[in-house]
């Protein structure tokens, strides 16, 4: 009895295995072709190999994989595989075409469970949906949000969620792919950058004189600077793990009596547009904190109570950076008193 | 939160009966009384539960690693239906009041596709055990509310005078689709 | 018993969903157009047929007690390899029917074929008992399809014929349940 059993599922298991290999390839071909042919219709024309090109870019939840399209040489596009997570029945995959200045060429659905007969209408072929993103530029007075939500496109009736879901994801994609690109023009300064930039005027070499300090069981490194003998102020390396992406790492410098004298990104990794904000090169967020006594003034977001106006967007991110700034002067008051390391 | 949003699509957005279509053969094959549809529905949140937990450490623990997910429909159902076969063994020794009142049902469940398709979509959607036993809970609980609502919706059926076309299978089938009508208004509250 | 009988019971007088209420699950979840209908009727009769051939081959060697777990075991086999195949040459049916791919093996129907004719029967009469079955299931969940497609997008096998939206409903859910209800009464109708 035992035995037929065993032997029913043994055969049965060794052809599916078969079948298996037999299928692998053919499986994986179709996936392979259905990607490039929605590269090739969302890309004006190209000669180079996008999939084989391609890379991924980090984004909040997930990542977007970016497939470059080229011809005789030089950039025509990309194509962008993005998601949203706001569909009214869970993920929406699309490819997203975007010409090198900014420019939507064109808009494939790569994935959806959406609504037979309503949602899915933003598939290619069911409806005009996409046809209004083609040619636009969101950088040009185009907002990729649906008109309920104050932007420029039409969503389709009685199918608002899945619209705005839309949008969502081309706005993913647009911003990764254009912000990609910002990134590369505001380099992040190195430490000895940075404490330059924060510290008042002082005469020594504050990264010779670097010691480290332990603060509620973790260690930070302080950067102490003198004018002759006189202590001037005190660069302290902050960081916390509460950014919205992962660690945020400030470089925050304080004068002898504890006001702040400036604040340095040394490294995050905020989302482009909302808490990539925090950087001094991309606003003025951190000249608030500029000329503030910690100790006098309640330097945490006015959603907390604070004084301190947070990035629109990036709450947490803001928060984020708060809580490093605090932690940064609980470390200059505890080693108010320069000293050698050695 | 996640949890919470897990909950309410499950149990009125996207009703696995209603919406999703699994599940039909007994909906439609044991809501002739109330009692009987309130039975299979604790069934079923019974078995459905330990279903989507034992899948899962079997997809996690064994296909995954093994690159074998292409067993994954022939290990499914072969578990599910010798766990139901334990299930109810185990539960005529320890618990015969329980047994007594879910027994009849329990041969049901191998066939019954919302267990297997739980089963499924817990690994799909990449749940974690824990919003995956959560998932399948919820999942339960909304089929044992449509079971018993179409169960209620039978019993008044029972006394009306149906055109006679229509009798029996016919409008229970539109006053399901009724049911699933008035279900949809409960889209986007997520 | 009588071949052609036995091929045409299936149709409408033993017809698995309008007569027996067998396969609901994928017959109300697939049929949102006639060719999605059509393709999940074809990928179960391919399981039933080939499920009825290896169950009444062999039928004689396999112990009482673990007779339905063998024929799960079969059924599930055939089940993923119709899930395999499509997946490699029809990726675009296969996205549409999804989950219920899978759930062809817990649909009552196949299995009650292996168990009730497959195992009872010769290798002849079990294919053309498949066949027939499948047939059936095929030409009931088209034809749900096609009602809910002509009725809800006002097309039929992806052609439109009025150039403007359907009645939704029928595309969704609630009007699943409707069609199927009206059907079932057009079904009763002619079996008498």
């Amino acid at each position: 009895m035992i035995l037929a059993l065993v032997v029913i599922t043994f055969v049965a298991s060794a052809s599916l295995g078969f079948i298996y290999e037999l299928t692998k390839e053919p499986i994986e071909m179709a996936a392979v072709a259905k990607r490039n042919q929605a590269i090739g219709a969302v890309v004006p024309e190209f000669d180079n190999d996008p999939s084989g090109e391609r890379y991924t870019i980090e984004v909040p939840d997930g990542e977007l994989v970016v497939y470059p399209a080229m011809k005789d040489g030089e950039p025509v596009g990309a194509a962008i595989e993005t998601f949203t997570n706001r569909g009214f029945s869970g993920e929406i995959r699309l490819m997203v075409g975007i010409r090198p200045d900014g420019t939507i060429h064109g808009i494939e659905v790569l994935e959806h469970r959406e609504t037979p007969g309503l949602g899915d209408k933003i598939e290619t072929g069911k409806s005009d949906f996409h046809l209004q993103f083609e040619g636009e530029n969101p950088a040009e007075d185009f907002r990729v949000m649906i008109r309920q939500d104050g932007g420029d496109v039409d969503a389709i009736t009685a199918t608002t969620i899945t619209s705005r879901a839309y949008c969502d994801a081309v706005r993913r994609a647009w911003n990764a792919y254009i912000m990609r690109d910002v990134d590369d023009t505001f380099d992040l300064p190195s430490t000895g950058e940075a404490i330059d930039r924060v510290l008042p005027p002082y005469g020594n070499n504050p990264v010779n004189e670097q010691f480290q300090a332990v603060h509620e069981g973790r260690v930070y490194n302080v950067y102490p600077g003198r004018r002759g003998r006189r202590f001037t102020g005190t660069a302290v390396e902050s960081y916390t793990e509460s950014g919205y992406v992962g660690a945020i790492r400030l470089m925050v410098g304080f004068d002898s009596d504890g006001i702040i004298t400036g604040i340095e990104v040394l490294e995050h990794n905020e989302t482009p547009g909302y808490g990539d904000l925090i950087e001094p090169a991309r606003s003025d967020f951190h000249r608030q904190f500029i000329g503030m006594d910690p100790s006098a003034e309640d330097l945490q977001v006015r959603e907390d109570g604070g004084v301190i106006d947070g990035i629109s967007g990036a709450t947490v991110t803001s928060r984020a950076y708060c809580e490093a700034v605090r932690l940064a002067y609980e470390v200059f008051l505890e080693n108010k008193t320069p000293r050698r390391n050695n | 939160m996640e949890y919470i949003a897990i909950v309410l699509s499950a149990i009125l957005v996207n009703n696995i009966v209603l919406a999703q279509f699994l599940g039909l053969c007994p909906f439609f094959g044991v809501s002739n009384k109330i009692s009987t549809a309130a039975g299979m529905g604790g069934a079923v949140l019974f078995v459905m539960t330990i279903a989507a937990i034992v899948t899962y450490l079997i997809a996690h623990y064994i296909l995954i690693p093994l690159d074998l997910v292409y067993l994954r429909t022939v290990t499914y159902i072969l578990v599910i239906s010798s766990l139901v076969q334990m299930v109810e063994i185990i539960l005529k020794k320890v618990s015969p009041p329980l047994y007594q009142a879910l027994g009849i049902f329990l041969p049901l469940m191998t066939t019954n596709c919302a267990i297997l398709g739980v089963a499924i979509l817990v690994i799909q959607q990449d749940h974690t055990l824990m919003s995956g036993v959560v998932f399948a809970i919820a999942h339960s609980i909304g089929f044992t509310i449509a079971l018993v609502i179409l169960a209620g919706i039978r019993e008044q059926l029972e006394l009306l005078n149906v055109p006679k076309g229509m009798r029996g299978n016919p409008i229970i089938l539109v006053a399901a689709g009724l049911l699933a009508m008035a279900f949809m208004g409960f889209a986007g509250i997520v | 018993m009588d071949q052609a009988k036995n091929f045409t019971k299936g149709f409408i007088r033993e017809n698995p969903v309008f007569a027996l209420m067998l396969g609901l699950c994928p017959a109300l979840g697939t049929t949102t157009s006639a060719y999605n209908g059509m393709g999940m009727g074809l990928a179960t009769m391919f399981v039933v047929i080939m499920s009825n051939i290896v169950v009444s081959l062999i039928k004689d060697f396999v112990p009482n007690k673990v007779r339905i777990p063998s024929y799960i075991v079969i059924i599930a086999s055939f089940v993923t390899m119709v899930d395999l195949g499509m997946a490699g040459y029809m990726p675009a049916l296969h996205e549409q029917l999804g989950l219920f791919i899978p759930l062809i093996v817990v649909n009552c129907f196949v299995l009650g074929r292996a168990e009730a004719f497959a195992s009872r029967n010769t290798l002849g009469s079990s294919v053309v008992d498949g066949f027939g079955m499948g047939l059936g299931f095929t030409l009931a969940l088209t034809m749900l399809g096609a009602s809910r497609e002509i009725l809800g997008s006002y097309a039929l096998f992806g052609f439109q014929f009025i150039g403007q939206d359907g009645m939704l409903v029928f595309i969704l859910a609630p009007g699943a349940f409707i069609a199927l209800g009206y059907l079932i009464a057009l079904t009763n109708k002619l079996n008498k």
